[in-house]
């Protein structure tokens, strides 16, 4: 860190999420040349990295993507950084974007190795891995033990927090609501509104879709293959060959981002990798926001697309 | 878990004691918007 002064822990949001540290927009993943094979790119993969100041809707989402790319099948690439970038979290405050609070997200158990509550003149520090500890060893001198009243100075911030999202949305029965609505003219309004930009997907913390491409270097029979992040609102992300498209429209694109949060996320690990951490309502430069529309399937607001 | 308690004051300090562990990066402002960097 060049200069701490400059660091901003009231941060609302950072404009790209941390997955930008653990699935970089670009990157390299092998190279190929004729006697040789494939030959592993692991430049940057040994990185160690100490990311300070990250919310609990993005740590949910480092969890969710752990799903993804640490489940059942593994990538080698985002498991390397995974293990070497520490995590230290710190509450935050929700403003007019933020509905994590509704999406289950707003409080991390998991996924860092530091988490910091503000309780006034102090940070309560909780110590989530032996690397977390390591770190508050190192720094021992420090720290101090927690008190009695240092915890209802946290049950009170806690609670007043709790009190303070300005954005409710009830998820319960969602997965069901979106089955019913599958063929709702909402999409369509949506649709006529949306640019497929796929700014919602680049500022998404939990976005994985990534595309491969080859790039050969002509006459040596070498290249090199990477992969990029990718979009579902992007016209050719649905594009097979012979230039069929499973979703040529988008109406069709935009449902199936939304279904593919909401609805097909929770089939498959059993939760919505939506985390309300706000960003594709604050970036989408046409105001679609996702909370919206949930209320508008859902019949408690009036379509307003 | 294990809890402890960190003076405000001596965030700076602690800064300095975890970049042992790596790059420290955290967000700053940028624009009109925030970004982390190291």
């Amino acid at each position: 860190m060049s200069n701490w002064s400059e660091v901003r822990l009231d941060y609302t949001r950072t404009i790209l999420p941390p997955k930008k540290y653990f699935l970089p927009p670009q990157e390299t993943l092998f190279r190929y040349e004729p006697g040789q094979g494939y030959v592993p790119f692991r430049e940057g993969l040994n990185q160690h990295i100490v990311l300070f100041g990250l919310h609990a809707c993005d740590i949910y989402a480092l969890n969710i993507l752990d799903r993804v790319f640490a489940g059942k099948y593994p990538d080698p690439y985002y498991q390397a950084r995974r293990k070497n970038i520490l995590i230290i979290g710190i509450d935050c405050i929700p403003d007019e974007h933020c509905f994590c609070r509704s999406m289950r997200a707003d409080f991390a158990d998991k996924g860092f190795d530091l988490f910091f509550y503000d309780i006034g003149d102090y940070y309560l520090t909780f110590i989530g891995t032996s690397r977390g500890d390591d770190m508050v060893q190192a720094g021992s001198a420090l720290f101090e033990p927690v008190s009695a009243a240092d915890v209802e100075e946290y049950k009170l911030r806690s609670a007043r927090k709790r009190g303070s999202f300005q954005i409710d949305v009830d998820i319960r029965d969602l997965p069901e609501i979106f089955e019913l609505q599958y063929q709702s003219g909402i999409w369509d309004a949506f649709g006529e509104k949306c640019l497929c930009c796929g700014t919602c997907s680049m500022v998404c913390p939990t976005c994985y879709c990534f595309d491969v491409r080859d790039e050969v270097e002509f006459g040596s029979g070498s290249g090199t293959r990477t992969r990029h992040w990718d979009s579902c609102l992007f016209a050719s992300h649905a594009e097979v060959a012979g230039g069929e498209n499973f979703r040529k429209t988008r109406a069709a694109r935009i449902k199936y981002r939304f279904y593919h949060k909401q609805r097909g996320f929770v089939a498959e690990y059993g939760r919505p990798s939506c985390v309300g951490c706000g960003r594709c309502l604050s970036a989408c430069p046409v105001g679609i926001d996702i909370v919206q529309a949930i209320r508008q399937l859902q019949g408690v607001q009036h379509a307003s697309v | 878990m294990k809890i402890q308690k960190l003076a405000k004051g001596n965030l700076n300090r602690f800064a300095s004691v975890v970049q042992q562990f790596g790059e420290l990066h955290a967000p700053v402002a940028q624009n009109t918007g925030f970004v982390s960097s190291p």
